[in-house]
């Protein structure tokens, strides 16, 4: 599954991977073009399905353990196997992976499809609030922005679609042959974005 | 607007390049297997696990050394069939290594996992509603576990015992090396004549192994108390099917008491009963097996009706 930011007709990016919480995964993508975020958010089907294929949403950083998907989603398991040393590395994955719903060291279902980063897995509220921080000012090397007209977006446009309105605004100031962007722009872009 | 096709590379998980590790570690574990052989058939019931076990046995008699996978994931029996139930696979740095059965088989299958013989095979799952979207493509991804990361060492043969169904050939098609070659187990009777003739059919078209032949499973019965062979099942002819299929019909398997006895017990039928008509048939197959072992990978065409 691939994402295009339609703004930019460029693939976007994945940003990071949360969960799953009840079954449901939560992978935030990024165009690098304008900023725009968007979070892809699984139901308990689609979890489960990319789950059985045995690879890692995000990236595989490290190689999987010998039979790591069947030990780990096995709902029982010989008691003696993991005694055998070397053998319990899926189970201390799980326990690594402080953000599983049901607190369960070996028996996290879904930790071996996340990328295993260093990083702890946040809590959801940081991951809202990290999702729904500014994305990065896009690129503007040829329309200039007028103050006012600036102020006016950030007051009238919704920040989560904010990086798209400006590429696109620009786009339009560029195809109009403008070189600034003033309030009389936004007013013809009006019917665009309310903006 | 840009098509998926446009877009090179998926935003970051690398799925085609993790696919790509998982072929590397596939090519690389099977590269000490001189053959891979699937043993198969569309229909159920007709003896694929006793073939394989008792073959495996009658190559290993005649010092080849020997594997098996039970592809069979919810229904396994090579492990009681092998008598290393109980055996707990070792887990190690070059991957997990399988039981050891009577003359050195090595046994990987997925009841060796579980906490008991008779528990039922079950995966977590947030929700069990509707699993039979997902559940068939977990069990191909743990069989595919169970063939890339086990131990297997060096090997003559692996033998695949495939759950019946004339899919299951086709569904595995991405695992098998180039020389493997493909068993089709039957039984004399048209009901099994049917259904085998459509899944050889369809792994003729669609499975890049060698189709090796034909196996009429309990073609006669043998008597316990006079040791003469009497008809079992009077309805079909294995060798009209194997040429209409144009495959080879490698011969006819006896049924005996003993035969049974001994996949119950896990014991070899080829070592403590070598003299018995069914366990002279199955050293006939591994003998004409021998010869394709052998032979390069390409030139694996062998002759037929050897038992």
């Amino acid at each position: 599954m691939k994402f295009l930011c339609m703004t930019c007709d460029d693939p976007m990016n994945l940003q990071k991977t949360e969960g799953p919480h009840q079954g449901s995964m939560s992978v935030v993508f990024q165009c690098d073009g304008c900023g725009w975020q968007m979070a892809m958010l699984t139901n308990p089907m689609e979890t489960q399905a990319v789950r059985s294929l045995g690879v890692k949403i995000g990236g595989a950083t490290v190689p999987a353990e010998p039979m790591e998907m069947l030990r780990s989603n096995l709902t029982g398991v010989r008691a003696d196997l993991a005694a055998n040393g070397e053998g319990s590395a899926p189970a201390q994955a799980a326990e690594a992976d402080a953000g599983n719903e049901d607190g369960a060291a070996s028996k996290c279902p879904f930790s071996q499809m996340l990328q295993t980063g260093s990083e702890e897995t946040p809590t959801r509220q940081e991951f809202i609030t990290s999702v729904a921080a500014p994305p990065p000012e896009p690129s503007s090397e040829g329309v200039a922005w007028t103050d006012a007209a600036k102020q006016r977006i950030e007051e009238r446009i919704p920040s989560f679609i904010r990086p798209m309105a400006r590429v696109a605004i620009e786009k339009y100031a560029e195809e109009k042959g403008y070189s600034e962007i003033n309030e009389d722009v936004l007013e013809e872009t009006r019917g665009m974005f309310a903006a | 607007m840009k098509t998926y096709s446009d877009i090179v590379g998926d935003g970051g998980s690398d799925i085609l390049g993790q696919v790509s590790d998982i072929v590397d570690a596939l090519q690389k574990r099977l590269s000490t297997i001189t053959r891979v052989l699937a043993v198969t058939s569309g229909k159920g019931g007709v003896g694929k696990s006793t073939v394989t076990v008792q073959l495996a046995a009658a190559l290993a008699h005649r010092g080849w050394k020997i594997g098996i996978l039970d592809a069979d994931i919810n229904g396994a029996s090579v492990v009681r069939m092998t008598g290393v139930t109980g055996q707990s696979p070792k887990i190690g740095a070059e991957g997990v290594s399988p039981a050891i059965g009577p003359m050195g088989i090595k046994v990987m299958a997925m009841d060796l996992f579980l906490p008991e013989e008779t528990a039922p095979v079950a995966w977590d799952a947030h929700t069990q509603q509707d699993a039979f979207t997902w559940r068939q493509t977990l069990e191909m991804t743990a069989l595919r576990e169970m063939l890339i990361d086990t131990h297997w060492g060096e090997l003559d043969v692996l033998l695949l015992d495939l759950p019946p169904g004339g899919d299951r050939l086709p569904n595995i098609s991405g695992l098998l090396p180039e020389g493997a070659g493909a068993l089709t187990v039957t039984i004399p009777t048209r009901v099994s004549h049917t259904v085998v003739e459509r899944a050889v059919r369809a792994a003729k078209t669609l499975v890049g192994a060698e189709m090796l032949g034909i196996i009429d499973n309990m073609a006669s019965h043998v008597c316990g108390h006079c040791g003469e062979e009497e008809t079992l099942f009077p309805g079909g002819d294995s060798r009209s099917l194997a040429e209409r299929m144009n495959v080879p019909h490698l011969g006819e398997i006896p049924f005996e008491p003993r035969l049974a006895a001994a996949c119950d017990a896990g014991e070899p039928l080829v070592a403590n009963h070598p003299d018995t008509p069914t366990a002279r048939a199955f050293d006939g197959l591994a003998e004409t097996l021998s010869h394709w072992i052998q032979m390069p990978n390409s030139q694996s065409e062998i002759q037929g009706d050897a038992v």
